[in-house]
């Protein structure tokens, strides 16, 4: 399988980016490339960079709420531009009952606090090639 | 259902900070213990058993929290709910807009203005959150060292003269030092010297006016909160309070003045033991520094008053009512430490912001430790336990360690240019999340007692409504066109040319400004520009006062 590349993000203005920085770490030592683009990102940001990096996924850490408010954002530009190939997935401090409503609105999965990179890298992964083989592109 | 592991092969014995422990101490470990050189009395050099004589009989430790959301309405709400519980005094914490230095009305903070934390943009916000409690009678500290640090005292300075309040009247203080906030989650994008100039300003200012108002203060609760157990906290915080007593000495200002009062915000971890070691190491520490490398002369320069804060990061999402154990274990600790205010933080912590529920349960578990458990009669009272003893020397040895490395390779300044600091800290935080994967790190509901997420408790959610955010960017649109629009470009104008002289305090243009209800994203802005920076630090809007 190709390898997957991974735009990991903070969105908005909170720094808390430890969570981020750690989840990075798990994913490069499955395998994956991943491009941290750090503190201070605004969903509009974020699209361009996942454009540039022709990314696999983009990996949103939310620790202040500031999913229910800017993510949604993202996912238009996202929508906009056509660019249903992008798995996305938020982590971070997402309680009930965001991590539905972030569902409906094209978030493909949701990691909580406490998930160990086990999980994380499957549900990446399995979300990848379903994504890939829709898009009817060759492993 | 498996639940627990019982008869675990792979427990490691050592402490938060990875200190090996041996499975007794005896008197064979404290050879060289000498009860007057190491800890003498409470109240006496080197306050190794806590600031006062009598501590806890005379006076329990300051109960209180950190608060505020949404509008500066609901802010103040909130701290009016908490007087009424008994919470002393009142602690401001900034959302982030303000904490990075913007109004709410910037684009990149339309969506976020008091999402966590209270929303200062204007002396109108300050206004309301403390309407109602009088200055002269309140003990109000600004926790932000963010952006806003140095701009919410001019603020705070600048309600007080309107209200005929004298300067030497306020009370509390600032958490002014920035070294730690650099490697916290409320870094600012603010460049590092103008920040520095700014909080030195303040401090001189306070300083030479001989305010009460204590601005000497460090939060190494931010830092710590990326991942840092006992150790290294000490180390980075101490070196840290170094690099900003050494502006302020360097700025001619004398030690043992803008030292007169030492608070300094730790956080609370979970390792029962090295928490009580790392109070009372801190106090030893920090009246050697104070002794040997500012010659101070001054007893209460060399007192460090430590505000203990609940870890956030201890707290676990799942089966959240847990939370309440692991918080009355933590707040025992920093009692049995001698700590002098302690904020617990709530059950839902991992989740949202505290409801009214949540915050009823931590004063109650503040209580009940206070007036139930009978720890606060008697000083100190694990003085002379071999492994309590043991221990504070350890810590207390490895923070030297550490604190001298940081030292060395040229202090916290440099090291936010270096980088060692940062990569240190991500290190830790990432073995962390290798030690619970693998089971060496035990955690409740996360690696052990996991309840399927069908069963897991349902707790309520505080969420702040996007109202209530609208709410808060529209009173600062309107006080931008309410006020005299003249007056606050004349004395930015000011602002800027004195900025520009690098030479000239800038604090007494800072408050005329903010009694005409400048913003802090104008004050910031105008002091950008002075510097030849772009107005605004994400280059997204233009001054609206551009000749």
């Amino acid at each position: 399988m190709k390898q997957i590349k991974v735009v990991v993000s903070k969105i908005g203005l909170d720094g808390h980016d430890v969570g981020a920085k750690v989840v990075s770490a798990m994913l490069r030592d499955a395998g994956m490339e991943v491009v941290y683009l750090g503190r201070f990102q605004s969903p509009a940001t974020i699209f361009k960079a996942a454009v540039e990096e022709d990314a696999d996924v983009i990996g949103i850490s939310c620790q202040s709420s500031n999913h229910t408010r800017l993510v949604p954002k993202l996912i238009d530009m996202l929508k906009k531009e056509g660019m249903d190939n992008v798995v996305i997935v938020v982590g971070g401090t997402i309680p009930d009952p965001f991590p539905a409503e972030l569902k409906a609105l094209g978030v493909d999965a949701i990691i909580g606090p406490g998930t160990m990179s086990g999980p994380i890298v499957e549900t990446i992964t399995s979300l990848v090639e379903q994504k890939r083989q829709a898009a009817g592109i060759k492993e | 259902m498996k639940t627990t592991i019982q008869g675990d092969t792979n427990r490691k014995f050592e402490s938060g900070s990875g200190i090996p422990l041996k499975e007794m101490y005896t008197k064979e470990d404290l050879k060289d213990f000498d009860y007057d050189r190491d800890l003498g009395e409470a109240g006496e050099y080197p306050y190794t058993r806590g600031l006062y004589k009598g501590m806890y009989r005379n006076k329990i430790w300051t109960r209180r929290f950190l608060s505020g959301f949404g509008s500066a309405k609901d802010s103040m709400e909130r701290l009016k709910y908490l007087a009424s519980i008994g919470s002393e005094g009142v602690e401001v914490v900034n959302d982030y807009p303000t904490q990075v230095g913007i109004d709410a009305d910037h684009p990149m903070a339309v969506d976020e203005a008091g999402l966590v934390g209270i929303p200062v943009s204007s002396l109108d916000d300050v206004e309301t959150i403390l309407e109602g409690f009088p200055l002269d009678k309140t003990t109000i500290t600004f926790e932000s060292s963010g952006a806003s640090g140095p701009v919410l005292p001019c603020m705070y300075f600048a309600m007080a003269q309107k209200h005929g309040v004298p300067f030497s009247a306020l009370n509390g203080g600032a958490a002014l030092n920035l070294y730690c906030q650099y490697y916290s989650g409320f870094v600012t994008p603010q460049p590092l010297d103008l920040w520095s100039k700014l909080a030195v300003d303040v401090v001189e200012f306070c300083s030479k006016n001989k305010l009460r108002f204590a601005t000497f203060h460090t939060s190494a609760h931010n830092v710590s909160e990326e991942g840092t157990p006992a150790v290294m906290e000490i180390a980075l915080g101490f070196a840290s309070t170094i690099a900003f007593a050494d502006k302020l000495v360097e700025r001619g200002l004398n030690f043992d003045e803008f030292a007169n009062r030492v608070p300094f915000t730790f956080t609370i971890w979970m390792d029962f033991f090295e928490e009580i070691a790392k109070f009372r190491a801190s106090r030893r520490i920090w009246a050697r520094i104070a002794r040997e490398r500012y010659g101070s002369k001054n007893p209460r320069a060399q007192k460090l008053y430590i505000a203990a804060r609940v870890s956030g990061l201890t707290a676990i999402a799942q089966q959240p009512l847990n939370n309440v154990a692991r918080i009355a274990y933590q707040l025992m600790s920093a009692a049995l430490g001698g700590c002098n205010a302690i904020d617990p933080v709530m059950y839902d912590e991992p989740l949202c912001l505290p409801t009214e529920e949540s915050t009823w349960l931590a004063m109650c578990t503040q209580n009940i430790l206070a007036y139930e458990t009978g720890i606060p009669n008697v000083v100190d009272p694990l003085a002379g336990s071999y492994y309590v003893e043991w221990l504070t020397n350890e810590v207390e040895k490895r923070s030297w360690e550490l604190l001298q490395k940081i030292l060395d390779k040229g202090g916290l300044e440099e090291g936010v240019k270096d980088g060692w600091i940062r990569a240190m800290i991500d290190e830790v935080a990432i073995k962390r999340q290798k030690d619970i994967e693998s089971g060496a790190i035990k955690l409740i509901g996360i690696n052990d007692m996991v309840l399927p997420p069908e069963k897991e408790f349902k707790v309520p959610i505080h969420q702040v409504s996007k109202a209530s955010t609208a709410e808060q960017v529209q009173r600062v649109r309107d006080i931008k066109k309410k006020r005299n629009n003249n007056a606050v470009k004349e004395l930015l104008k000011k602002l800027i040319a004195e900025d520009k002289l690098d030479n000239i305090n800038l604090v007494p243009t800072m408050i005329e400004a903010c009694k005409e209800y400048a913003t802090l994203g104008e004050i910031w802005g105008s002091l950008r520009v002075g510097r030849g920076l772009h107005y605004d630090p994400f280059e997204m809007i233009e001054s609206p006062f551009k000749d």
